[in-house]
């Protein structure tokens, strides 16, 4: 008789050398579902290559994105909530379906010519 | 360039700088003729899609001229610069805020920050999005010091909008389901196990939407945004609807199973 492991134990699993035993294909989605997220340096890149994440969606080029960021995508609902998020953003504007406002308010640019060290 | 004239190419890059307000390109000509030249190599079914790939390729090559004047050194094209991308990120502060002044005041810490920030942006074709992601932070800083959402978050999702293209029958009918064309990316994959997913699938989660968004995400490598399409959903009920599939598979003891026979 199978002995049924428990979703604790899954977890475990999931976060030691075991999780190796997994096919590639079946780990990122048991990995999702139990919200195992890949290293910090994977989230730190993704964050960065968000923006180009979006574009590359937009553009219908998704597929060829980097694997290990889409993967973390998958993984991280930090990450995926603000992509989602972004993605929505980009999708209403080429739509023109963001509000455009009669007359736009006047951005202060005062911080332009206050260049310090540290800016750029 | 067939099917589309050079004139006609020429006329939607203009209009779409027009619309926007983006006057920072200097050699027009050049400008026009490398897009044109970039879209003439690809085939489009409709002139829609046509005209949406022209303006997606206005925004790619305009956003590195962008950020270049933002990070440049000549003040004026600098403050031209800075005011059209506020003139960008402040419809969006808007959309997401629903109160001019707050979207004001986030918009203009967004485009201090981008300021300080433009050496973080990696990909200067993807400026606007990365300046859109530094706006959407700024407000989600702001509904965590108040401990509330922004009113157009994507984390809400209403009854109203699920039930939108709630047409059983109509899912159904789309092939990736079963024996779907799209191909299975990672080559490790055999057969039995698509089957055996796919019949997880089945039995863990009811709603149809979710097994789709399963499907597609996690064995066809698919974006937010085809997913949406392909079930007449905005991304961002996507996301929530992937987000609580997520919850039920790993509830569900016919997943666990198939998980315990490898770590068993």
């Amino acid at each position: 008789m199978t002995h049924l492991l428990s979703a604790r134990q899954i977890r475990q699993c999931l976060v030691s050398s075991a999780a190796d035993r997994l096919p590639l294909s079946l780990r990122p989605l048991a990995c999702a579902a139990w919200q195992i997220k890949s290293d910090r340096k994977t989230h730190a890149r993704c964050r960065v290559a968000l923006g180009a994440l979006v574009n590359a969606e937009m553009d219908g080029k998704f597929a060829l994105c980097d694997a290990s960021v889409r993967e973390h995508l998958l993984l991280c609902p930090r990450c995926a909530s603000l992509y989602a998020e972004l993605l929505e953003i980009s999708l209403l504007e080429s739509l023109g379906r963001l509000p455009r406002p009669a007359i736009f308010p006047v951005p202060d640019l005062s911080f332009l010519e206050m260049t310090d060290g540290s800016s750029n | 360039m067939e099917g589309l004239s050079a004139q006609r190419c020429r006329e939607i890059v203009l209009k779409t700088l027009a619309d926007h307000g983006w006057q920072l390109v200097e050699e027009e000509e050049r400008f026009t003729a490398e897009i044109c030249a970039e879209i003439c190599q690809r085939n489009f079914t409709d002139t829609r899609q046509e005209r949406l790939a022209i303006q997606r390729a206005v925004m790619r090559h305009y956003c590195v001229i962008l950020y270049a004047a933002c990070a440049g050194t000549v003040l004026s094209r600098q403050r031209r610069a800075f005011t059209e991308l506020w003139n960008y990120l402040f419809p969006i502060a808007l959309y997401k805020m629903h109160d001019s002044q707050l979207a004001q005041d986030l918009t203009q810490q967004a485009l201090e920050k981008i300021w300080k920030r433009l050496a973080q942006c990696r990909d200067a074709a993807s400026f606007l999005a990365w300046s859109s992601m530094v706006l959407l932070n700024e407000i989600r800083d702001w509904a965590r010091k108040r401990k509330r959402l922004p009113l157009a978050s994507t984390e809400v999702l209403t009854e109203t909008e699920l039930r939108h293209s709630e047409d059983p029958a109509q899912l159904e009918t789309q092939p990736v389901l079963v024996g779907s064309e799209n191909k299975v990316t990672d080559q490790t994959i055999n057969a039995d196990l698509h089957q055996r997913l796919l019949y997880v699938i089945e039995k863990c989660l009811q709603d149809l939407r979710q097994r789709v968004i399963i499907i597609e995400s996690f064995l066809n490598e698919r974006g937010y945004k085809e997913i949406a399409e392909q079930l007449g959903l905005t991304i961002g009920n996507v996301h929530v609807l992937r987000h609580r599939a997520l919850r039920l598979l790993r509830e569900c003891h016919v997943f666990i199973e198939l998980l315990g026979d490898y770590f068993e």
